[in-house]
């Protein structure tokens, strides 16, 4: 059974191709263009893995990352950030990043989609 | 070419606009980078993937050609030549530019031109570049709708035509009544951050371009829209209508 990414972004048709390279490595995913539609899936399902970006329409990442914590369900599941920010801009939230269980941070400039694959299969939780 | 006189440095809101310039600018490359990557990753050549990316190559150049053109006329302090324009066919050339984009964003597009007026005074060059920029950011704004729409409309006002790009989706930018009335707003790195993935730099280098042709961008409704729209003074030259 493949494993579920909720993957959050802002950009429909950025986020288009990253769920495209995402499948074709295997995994199911779920897209939310924004922190409304991301909370409102955690109604349904529990994804492996989440990758979002931390500039979402209306909120910043951490607000967003604050309510799925507070979630039973979601107070495990590794986090990815892949944002469009650079490192300068995203080094004042350092500590909410730890906070909140980030376990990496990825830049879209930089990093290619194999790396992003790469991470998330990294970080995926091993099964018991 | 432009060059910023010597010794007068850049001016801090043009300082501002550049950076909001770059980072919009990062999208379409953003785009042209992953998809060219996701194609070497496939067997097969999907050419529907060439054809985005040469829309969003376009959108770029077209971005960075208005900011120009806005850069340029802004720095000679001198207000651009008006002359009469027939906004229906400028509207809907422009509706043709967006459409390959709106295509990619599942996004409706309408030109609607409420009433019977005249061609208007403006600049045909600067006000195509202005309506195409608003036209580029407002399309990817973020929608739970199931049927989004994207409107390049003009109405009559008692002050005007009002001509502007309206979206569906418009209503998640609120409290925002008027960028003139948040002018820090075009200070911070992603000023809109309502409209989703960029800087919403078009809005910007629009607004830039709508001074130059003496009159000034705003939040507006237009038919159960909202959208950013400039008011034009008719012409006084006899329209065949």
């Amino acid at each position: 059974m493949s494993k579920q990414l909720l993957l959050i972004e802002p950009d429909r048709v950025l986020g288009a191709i990253y769920a495209r390279a995402l499948e074709q490595a295997g995994f199911e995913v779920i897209a939310a263009q924004n922190a409304e539609q991301a909370i409102y899936a955690a109604d349904s399902v529990t994804p492996d893995s989440i990758i979002m970006e931390w500039e979402m329409p209306g909120h910043n990442g951490s607000a967003f990352l604050y309510e799925m914590r507070s979630h039973a369900d979601w107070s495990e599941i590794p986090v990815i950030v892949h944002t469009r920010l650079q490192a300068e801009s995203l080094a004042k939230f350092e500590g909410a990043l730890a906070q909140l269980g980030v376990v990496e941070v990825l830049y879209k400039s930089t990093h290619r989609l194999q790396t992003l694959i790469n991470r998330v299969n990294e970080h995926l939780p091993v099964a018991v | 070419m432009i060059y910023p006189p010597e010794g007068s440095g850049v001016g801090k809101g043009q300082e501002a606009l550049l950076l909001s310039v770059a980072e919009q600018l990062k999208q379409p490359l953003l785009y042209i980078a992953r998809s060219s990557e996701l194609a070497l990753m496939e067997d097969e050549l999907d050419r529907s993937v060439l054809r985005d990316m040469e829309s969003h190559a376009a959108m770029a150049l077209k971005l960075l050609d208005s900011y120009i053109l806005g850069v340029g006329v802004a720095s000679q302090q001198a207000a651009l030549e008006l002359e009469s324009v027939s906004l229906s066919a400028l509207l809907s050339d422009v509706a043709h530019e967006l459409s390959p984009l709106a295509k990619q964003y599942d996004v409706e597009l309408e030109v609607m031109l409420d009433g019977k007026y005249g061609p208007v005074m403006s600049h045909p060059q600067a006000l195509r570049a202005a309506l195409h920029s608003l036209g580029g950011v407002i399309v990817g704004l973020p929608t739970n709708q199931r049927q989004t729409i994207m409107r390049l409309g003009a109405h009559k006002t008692d002050i005007g035509i009002v001509t502007g790009v309206y979206h569906s989706s418009m209503h998640r930018l609120p409290g925002v009544k008027g960028i003139a009335e948040d002018p820090k707003r075009a200070e911070r790195r992603q000023p809109f951050a309502e409209i989703g993935g960029g800087s919403a730099a078009g809005v910007f280098v629009a607004q830039q371009l709508f001074r130059c042709m003496q009159t000034s961008l705003d939040l507006r409704r237009h038919k159960g829209l909202q959208g950013f729209a400039a008011t034009l003074q008719p012409s006084k030259q006899l329209a065949l209508l």
